[in-house]
C-alpha cells in the first residue's frame, strides 16, 4: 500500500462539492504538486489530509494504516495559505509550543527551534514578537514550525508568497533535502513554473474532482504536439517551404517554433531542412508548460460541465 | 489530555505575564481597602471634633447654658468689645469661634445673634448650637406667659416613646449585612461571567483572524484548543481570586491593630455617646455578624458556582468567538443572545438578595442559566441543602451540554474565513449530527 492513500474522499458543503470522488496513492521521497483554479477544493483535500475536517465518505491510509488523526498528526506538518502565528508571542517561544503540540518535549523542541533559527538566520528575532517580523521572516518562521517535528509528510500551501529570491531558495532548498531524506512533500500552489521546477508528479484538481495526475514529466510528454524549436544557419525562410507539413507558432530573433503535422515525423522535416541547405544549430522538441496544459485541461472540464449544465 | 495541557499553560502564562494583569491584580486589594480605611477614616476622624467657642452675651439672657458638654467649650467673655474686632477675635485668641448676641434682643423676633469664625461651622455643630439658643429663648418665652414648667415637663414625659433599641437595631444590622454580601457575591459573579466570557471570545477570535487556529488544529482536535483555552484563563482567574484575598488579608492584618488604637482615641476625644463612637461600635457589630453567617459555606458554593457558570458560558462565548472574523460589531450582535440571560439573572440576583425565599428566587436558583448568579445571592440566608444539590447538579448537567454544543460550532467555524454568519446557521451547525 502507498505511504499515503485517498480512496473516494467525497466531502460535501450544501450543495457544494467541495471534493467529489477523490483517489490518489502517494510515495515517500516524491514531491507532489496539487494544482488547480481557486475554489477547487485543495484546501479542503489537504485539511481532510491532515485530521482538521473529517470526509463525508472515502478513507484515508497513512503510514499503511487508516489513518488516526490523534496519532498519526505528529507524523505530518501542515503549512495552511493562511498563515497564522500568536503575533504576541515570542518566535522561539511559539517555536517551542508548536514543536510541543506536536509530540516534542520541551528541550527537544528548543534545540531544534534553536538549530533551524540559526539555519534561517533568525538567531536575532529568537526573543521578538512575531507581529514585529517581516511577512517574510515571519513565513521563514512559519517553515520552522511546520518542519521542526521532523514529520514524515509535509504540506505546504503556497510556501514561497511573500519570499524574497533568496530566502525562497533557502526554502526550496530545504524541500529538496526533505524529500531525499524520504519524506512525502505535497505542494499546493497556482505558481506553475515553481511547480515544473520542484515537483517531480503533479495532480489537478478542479470542482472537487481529479482532473489529472502523474509524473511531471509524463504528463507533458501526454501533451506534447509536435512542437519542436528549431535554429538554422541561415535563419529559416519559411517562404522556401510550400506545402502543409508544419505551421509556425512564435518566432524570435533567432528561431521559430513549428507544429508538426499529426503524420508528420521530426525527421521528415528535419531532412527537408538539410535538402534546402540549411545548417541545423538547434533542433529541440518543445513540452508543453504545465500553465498550459493545467489550462486546457480545466477549460475542457468546464466546457463539459457547461454542455451538461445547459443540456 | 497532554495537548488540552500544554495549551492551558500557554493560555496562562501569556495572559497572567500581562502588564494589564498584573496592574489590576495588585491594584485592586489596594483600591478596596483603601476604601475600608476611609471609612473608617470618616467613621473616626471625621466626626465633629469639640469647638470651643467664645461667647459675647450682650443681652444676658442666656447666662444659665454655657455648659461644656460633649460638642462645645465656652469661653464667656465679661467685658465687651469693640465691633470691629468681632471679626478677627477667633483668630487673635485661638478660639474656634465667637458668639455674638446684642443687647437688645427681641424675644418675639430675636434676630441679631451672629457667629464669628475663620472656620466653616460643622453642619451638626451649627443645628445643636442653634437648639441650644431655641431652648433658651422658649423657656424664656413661657416662664413671661407664667406657664408652669414642670407641666410642661410632664407633658414632654409622657409623650416620650420607648423604643426597644438593642433588638431592633442588631436584626437589621444582620439583614442589611445580608443584603450586602449577597449583592456583592451577586455582582462579582456577574462580573466574573462578563469579563472572563469575553475574554475566552477576543481569545478564540485572536486565534481565527491570525489564522493560527488552522495551524493548532492540525496539531489537535478542536475541541482539546476550546477547553485549553477555557480552563487556561479560568486559571488566570481563579489566580487573581487568591492572590486578591492573600492581599486583601495581609492587608488587613496590616491594618487592623490600628483599630483600637483609634477606637481608644476616639473614647478619649468624647465623653459619653457621640455619633463617632456610635460609628465605630457599627464597624464592631458588623464584623461580629459577618462571622456569623456561614462564611466557608458561602466561599465554597461561591468557588463552584464561579466555576460552573463560568464553564457554562464560555463556551459559549468561545462558540460565539470562533464565528465572527474581525468585525467587533458581529461579535456585538452574536453575543447579545448570551449576555441577556446573565443581565435578567443579576437583575433576578438583586431582589432575591433582599426577598431569598420566594418562589421566583427558588427557581431560578435551581434553573442552571441563572443559578450561578441567584444562588450565590441566596447563600448568606441559608439554603436547604436539597435544593444546592439539585442546582449544582443541573449546572454541572447544562455545562457539559453547552460545552458539547459550543464545541460543534467552533470547530465549524473556527476555520471558515470571510463569510459573514448567521444565528440560523450557527443553531444548525450544533444541532447536526456529526
Amino acid at each position: 500500500m502507498a505511504f499515503l492513500s485517498l480512496h473516494h474522499l467525497k466531502k460535501y458543503y450544501d450543495q457544494h462539492r467541495a471534493v467529489d470522488d477523490f483517489s490518489l496513492d502517494m510515495e515517500k521521497g516524491n514531491i507532489w504538486g496539487l494544482l488547480g483554479p481557486n475554489g477547487a477544493g485543495k484546501t479542503t483535500l489537504l485539511r481532510m489530509v491532515t485530521g482538521i475536517i473529517f470526509p463525508d465518505a472515502g478513507e484515508i491510509f497513512f503510514r499503511d494504516k487508516p489513518f488516526y488523526p490523534e496519532r498519526d498528526q505528529a507524523y505530518m506538518g501542515y503549512m495552511p495559505e493562511e498563515r497564522g502565528l500568536y503575533k504576541k508571542m515570542a518566535v522561539g517561544e511559539q517555536l517551542i509550543y508548536l514543536g510541543q503540540l506536536k509530540g516534542l518535549s520541551a528541550r527537544e523542541a528548543k534545540n531544534r527551534a534553536w538549530q533551524w533559527v540559526q539555519k534561517m538566520e533568525l538567531t536575532a528575532w529568537w526573543s521578538k514578537h512575531v507581529g514585529d517580523l517581516s511577512k517574510g521572516m515571519s513565513q521563514k518562521v512559519q517553515f520552522i514550525a511546520t518542519v521542526l517535528h521532523e514529520p514524515e509528510l509535509i504540506i505546504l500551501d503556497e510556501p514561497f508568497s511573500g519570499l524574497d529570491p533568496i530566502n525562497a531558495n533557502l526554502i526550496r532548498d530545504e524541500i529538496f533535502s526533505f524529500s531525499k531524506k524520504g519524506c512525502l512533500i505535497i505542494f499546493s500552489t497556482h505558481r506553475m513554473e515553481q511547480v515544473e521546477e520542484i515537483c517531480d508528479h503533479i495532480v489537478l484538481i478542479n470542482r472537487g474532482v481529479k482532473l489529472l495526475e502523474g509524473e511531471t514529466f509524463k504528463i507533458r510528454q501526454q501533451f506534447k504536439q509536435q512542437q519542436f524549436s528549431v535554429k538554422t544557419y541561415p535563419l529559416l525562410q519559411p517562404d522556401d517551404f510550400s506545402g502543409n507539413e508544419f505551421t509556425i507558432i512564435s518566432s524570435s530573433a533567432d528561431r521559430y517554433v513549428i507544429q508538426l503535422q499529426e503524420n508528420i515525423s521530426p525527421n521528415t522535416i528535419l531532412q527537408k531542412f538539410i535538402q534546402q541547405g540549411y545548417q541545423i544549430l538547434e533542433f529541440t522538441e518543445v513540452l508543453p508548460s504545465l500553465s498550459e496544459i493545467f489550462i486546457r485541461t480545466v477549460q475542457q472540464q468546464q466546457a463539459i460541465f457547461s454542455s451538461v449544465e445547459t443540456a | 489530555m497532554h495537548n488540552t495541557w500544554l495549551i492551558l499553560k500557554r493560555e496562562y502564562w501569556t495572559r497572567v505575564r500581562k502588564k494589564s494583569f498584573i496592574i489590576v491584580t495588585l491594584l485592586v486589594p489596594f483600591l478596596f481597602m483603601g476604601f475600608i480605611a476611609l471609612e473608617i477614616y470618616m467613621a473616626v476622624g471625621g466626626a465633629p471634633k469639640r469647638l470651643q467657642i467664645a461667647v459675647l452675651d450682650k443681652s444676658h439672657l442666656f447666662d444659665t447654658i454655657w455648659k461644656d458638654d460633649a460638642q462645645f467649650y465656652f469661653q464667656v467673655l465679661q467685658h465687651s468689645l469693640p465691633d470691629d474686632s468681632l471679626a478677627g477675635y477667633a483668630a487673635t485668641h485661638h478660639v474656634d469661634g465667637l458668639l455674638f448676641i446684642p443687647d437688645t434682643l427681641n424675644i418675639l423676633h430675636p434676630s441679631g445673634v451672629r457667629y464669628y469664625s475663620q472656620k466653616k461651622l460643622p453642619l451638626e455643630s451649627y443645628i445643636s448650637l442653634k437648639g441650644k439658643l431655641q431652648d433658651a429663648l422658649q423657656h424664656i418665652r413661657l416662664t413671661q406667659l407664667h406657664v408652669n414648667m414642670a407641666m410642661v415637663d410632664s407633658v414632654k414625659n409622657a409623650i416620650q416613646l420607648n423604643i426597644e433599641q438593642p433588638l431592633t437595631r442588631a436584626s437589621e444590622l444582620q439583614a442589611s449585612v445580608s443584603v450586602a454580601i449577597a449583592m456583592i457575591c451577586g455582582f462579582l459573579i456577574y462580573f466574573i461571567l462578563i469579563f472572563f466570557g469575553v475574554s475566552v471570545m477576543r481569545g478564540a477570535m485572536e486565534e481565527k483572524v491570525n489564522r493560527i487556529a488552522e495551524v493548532i488544529v492540525s496539531s489537535v482536535k478542536p475541541f482539546q484548543l476550546m477547553l485549553g483555552k477555557i480552563m487556561g484563563i479560568a486559571a488566570v482567574g481563579l489566580t487573581q481570586f487568591i492572590i486578591w484575598i492573600v492581599l486583601v488579608l495581609v492587608l488587613w492584618g496590616a491594618l487592623h491593630p490600628l483599630l483600637p488604637e483609634m477606637h481608644a482615641q476616639v473614647q478619649n476625644m468624647q465623653s459619653g455617646q457621640t455619633a463617632s463612637s456610635e460609628q465605630v461600635q457599627m464597624l464592631q457589630h458588623v464584623s461580629t455578624e459577618l462571622l456569623r453567617l456561614p462564611l466557608l459555606e458561602i466561599v465554597i458554593c461561591f468557588i463552584l458556582y464561579f466555576l460552573g457558570g463560568y464553564f457554562l458560558y464560555a463556551s459559549l462565548f468561545a462558540a460565539i468567538g470562533s464565528v465572527v472574523d474581525q468585525d467587533a460589531s458581529d461579535a456585538q450582535q452574536l453575543t447579545f443572545p448570551i449576555t441577556l440571560p446573565i443581565l435578567i439573572s443579576f437583575l433576578i440576583a438583586i431582589r432575591v438578595a433582599r426577598d431569598p425565599d420566594s418562589p421566583l428566587a427558588i427557581f431560578t436558583s435551581i434553573f442552571p442559566f441563572s443559578s450561578p448568579l441567584v444562588m450565590v445571592a441566596r447563600l448568606p440566608y441559608g439554603v436547604p441543602w436539597w435544593q444546592l444539590a439539585v442546582s449544582l447538579i443541573l449546572l454541572a448537567a447544562a455545562f457539559l451540554f453547552t460545552t458539547w454544543l459550543a464545541a460543534k460550532i467552533y470547530r465549524t467555524g473556527i476555520l471558515m474565513y470571510g463569510k459573514k454568519v448567521t444565528l440560523k446557521e450557527i443553531t444548525r451547525w450544533a444541532f447536526r449530527r456529526k
